[in-house]
């Protein structure tokens, strides 16, 4: 098990960066300075080379969108579909390799200034997610034991993000206290597709004591249903609210706690859900009942303190359960307190 | 024993031991002083300090070698592609040769196990050179930098 | 290519503090190429597709290695790209004669697995480093002299008792060469070293590992032919024998020596002209 302290380490770490991303993006805005020409010749020659390899990509994007607009109006063709699909897809592979290698995208991107408009820079965002952040996703989501425990382990596509005031969960499996996360999340996926897709998204706690059966439960503290996203809009927002949001408040004498976010796609369009018991959650069966497909997963762990016990008292109106072992019979003290004698005359 | 540990920079004091030692006597005699010269050698040279670049020479130096590796994957493709197209003739020229002519069919597809390039091929080498010495060989003309102010 | 000269160039001028790309022992020629790789793709390659060509092993044609052109013109064709329908294989059970271990299976030939040079790894035992672990440095430093990289350092994996040797002992010494250095290696060591050796008229025409990977053992004479060496031979305490393994992408022994023989390392027996 990871240190508690080295995850604090990261997460802070973490934090820094997207603090960095959004200033740049934001504020003041710094341009991109070319490096002057006619300095080092190497130089000049790798622009040279890489400008002759935007043109003839280009000019090649040019004969296909020109193919594009040919095969829409052939209306009555059989095979028009698998054209389109085809050709639409040598159009966007086209537009990333003809940018790629330009030295502005490049710069803007390592600075944070990232447009999910644009081909190349999704593209980007998506390499960047499958060969560097999903393995220490999935890392954790394992170790962690997220995986078995709320779903069958699965293959996420993009990264969630989950923001408190002032912090953020970029990383999956850091530390927060209950008294940062009694407000909503600020929820994103980053994901990759232009159109616009309806998700399921739910924050699940499977560590939530069920003293009858002795045993855990999972608790459903979240759940939205039919919210639109798309790559230009992957913050969550809107759709239909089943289950609004409670604050995380781990009882007191359990161990920490694994705070869910999961975001699932709805292949099949809107769904229609009725009320839903948040005690005694079952994700597996929701997720087969109104055929979901899991395609992001974060989360963030928290343990008691005294926050807890002013969310029960104010927001949730309940008496605050305590949990531990019961009292253990003392095999020398007798009940007044006085200790048994060793010896007894019989 | 650290026989393999030691890597990276002379300590202050071993630089200093090392200067004021007796230069070795060239009796030749034991191993002994060539193994802790070659040790020396191996071991204890200074690592050599990697360029730490910043800003516009970063910039540069990507562009460079991302323009570099594009090159590379430009020949390659070429190359590869060549190969294909020439591959696929020859296959369809042997489909061609089946119905053609039985006999010739069979000479083209036998083997033998024992085959190698002939011992005579020269690999290319740039010298000598077909043409002789060119005695008015003058070298080409350096691109002078403009000055960085 | 110009930008690679232009890039040396610029760097000769710059600062040595500011050098961006190694400088190490290997040295490009004046083009900036390398003469072997250059040899096997604009030579080589193509009379190996040939001389290994299978008219019964021939894989379909693939989009894999088309150009822009052909996969526009792949987009717009009106076919109807049927789905590949994979018959259910039939599990056949394999054997070899005297249950020795089983050859991977032959793939299907196209124009991009020719074979080629993967890697060439060159190795030393050094049996006097059990009574005396000094006796390594000098292998070590030989090898990292020939081949320009930093030699591994192998330690026994089990105890041998009638060596006297233990398990975790440093019995040898082990350079991988990849890419450009193992070219340079190659290089030196056809036209250096081979010729010069007494004795030998060439490799057998039945090496090979099955496989198409193919080894020499060379011996400690044979240290002394390579030039790094042969100028300073006296200050090397001890000369050590070495193997060098040719790892190749061939799959069978025939396609490694004919890979071998295009780099003109000899082979016995071999004839001097080719069939007309």
């Amino acid at each position: 098990m990871l240190s508690r302290n080295a995850i604090h380490r990261v997460s802070s770490a973490a934090r820094s960066t997207l603090k960095l991303n959004r200033t740049l993006a934001t504020e003041a805005t710094p341009s991109f300075a070319a490096p002057k020409t006619n300095v080092n010749p190497a130089y000049d020659e790798a622009l040279k080379l890489i400008a002759q390899d935007k043109e003839y990509r280009y000019s090649m994007l040019k004969k296909v969108e020109k193919e594009l607009a040919k095969v829409k109006k052939a209306n009555n063709s059989p095979t028009q579909k698998q054209q389109l699909t085809r050709l639409q897809q040598l159009a966007i592979d086209l537009q990333v390799k003809a940018e790629l290698n330009d030295p502005e995208v490049q710069w803007r991107f390592r600075n944070g200034m990232r447009d999910m408009n644009r081909p190349v820079h999704r593209y980007m965002v998506e390499r960047e997610f499958q060969k560097d952040r999903k393995s220490k996703l999935l890392e954790r989501v394992l170790q962690m034991r997220v995986c078995p425990d709320i779903l069958e382990q699965f293959d996420p596509t993009a990264q969630v993000i989950v923001e408190y005031d002032g912090n953020s969960v970029q990383e999956a499996g850091i530390f927060l206290q209950p008294g940062e996360t009694v407000k909503p999340p600020t929820v994103s996926f980053v994901n990759f597709h232009e159109e616009t897709k309806l998700y399921t998204v739910m924050m699940i706690d499977p560590d939530v004591p069920d003293q009858e059966r002795q045993t855990y439960q999972q608790q459903c503290l979240w759940l939205n249903t039919n919210v639109p996203l798309s790559t230009t809009q992957p913050v969550v927002s809107g759709g239909d609210t089943i289950l609004p949001y409670v604050p995380p408040h781990p009882q007191k004498g359990t161990k920490y706690h694994r705070y869910t976010i999961l975001i699932l796609e709805q292949p099949s369009g809107k769904i229609e859900v009725p009320s839903v018991e948040d005690k005694r959650f079952d994700t597996r069966s929701f997720i087969q009942q109104y055929q979901l497909s899991p395609r992001g997963v974060s989360f963030f762990r928290e343990v008691w303190n005294e926050d807890v016990s002013r969310i029960y008292a104010d927001i949730l109106k309940e008496r605050e359960p305590v949990f531990g072992k019961p009292p253990k019979a003392s095999k020398y003290l007798e009940d007044v307190g006085r200790k048994s004698k060793k010896y007894l005359l019989l | 024993m650290s026989l393999f540990a030691r890597t990276g920079r002379l300590s202050l004091s071993r630089q200093q031991l090392l200067r004021a030692a007796a230069p070795a006597p060239v009796t030749g005699g034991s191993g002994d002083q060539r193994l802790e010269i070659i040790r020396r050698v191996l071991f204890e040279q200074p690592t050599r300090e990697t360029p730490n670049l910043e800003g516009e020479a970063l910039q540069q130096h990507e562009t460079i070698e991302r323009a570099w590796k594009l090159h590379q994957n430009q020949e390659r493709e070429r190359r590869n592609r060549e190969l294909e197209k020439k591959f696929r003739k020859m296959s369809a020229a042997m489909n061609e040769l089946e119905k053609t002519s039985d006999r010739l069919f069979k000479a083209a597809i036998v083997k033998s196990r024992h085959i190698t390039f002939p011992r005579e091929m020269k690999i290319p080498t740039e010298t000598p050179s077909p043409q002789g010495w060119n005695h008015d060989y003058t070298p080409p003309v350096e691109v002078v930098p403009a000055k960085n102010s | 290519m110009a930008l690679r000269l232009l890039a040396q160039r610029s760097l000769a001028r710059a600062a040595p503090s500011h050098r961006l790309f190694s400088t190490g022992a290997v040295v490009a020629s004046s083009h900036g190429l390398n003469r072997l790789k250059e040899h096997y793709h604009n030579i080589v390659a193509e009379d190996l597709m040939v001389l290994t060509y299978d008219h019964t092993k021939v894989s379909p044609p693939t989009l894999k290695n088309a150009d822009l052109e052909a996969l526009l013109n792949n987009a717009i064709s009106e076919k109807v790209e049927e789905p590949v329908v994979v018959a259910p294989k039939v599990e056949e059970v394999r054997k070899r004669k005297g249950g020795k271990p089983l050859k991977p299976i032959q793939p299907l030939k196209n124009g991009s697995n020719i074979p080629t040079l993967d890697k060439i790894t060159v190795h030393a035992m050094v049996k006097d480093a059990i009574h005396q672990k000094n006796h390594i440095l000098s292998a070590f430093m030989a090898l990292q002299s020939i081949t320009a990289t930093k030699p591994e350092v192998i330690f026994a994996k089990t105890s041998v008792a009638n060596w006297k040797l233990r398990e975790g002992m440093p019995i040898g010494v082990k350079v991988t060469l990849r890419g450009k250095e193992m070219y340079q290696f190659l290089d030196k060591l056809v036209e250096i070293v081979l010729p010069r050796l007494k004795e030998w008229h060439g490799l057998p025409m039945t090496s090979g590992d099955g496989n198409g990977n193919i080894g020499i053992g060379f011996p400690p004479s044979a240290l002394a032919l390579f030039p790094e060496i042969e100028g300073s031979f006296d200050m090397y305490p001890k000369m050590t024998g070495f193997d060098v393994v040719f790892n190749t992408t061939a799959n069978t022994n025939a396609e490694g020596r004919l890979l071998l023989s295009g780099f003109n390392v000899p082979f016995k027996g071999a004839k001097t002209q080719t069939k007309k």
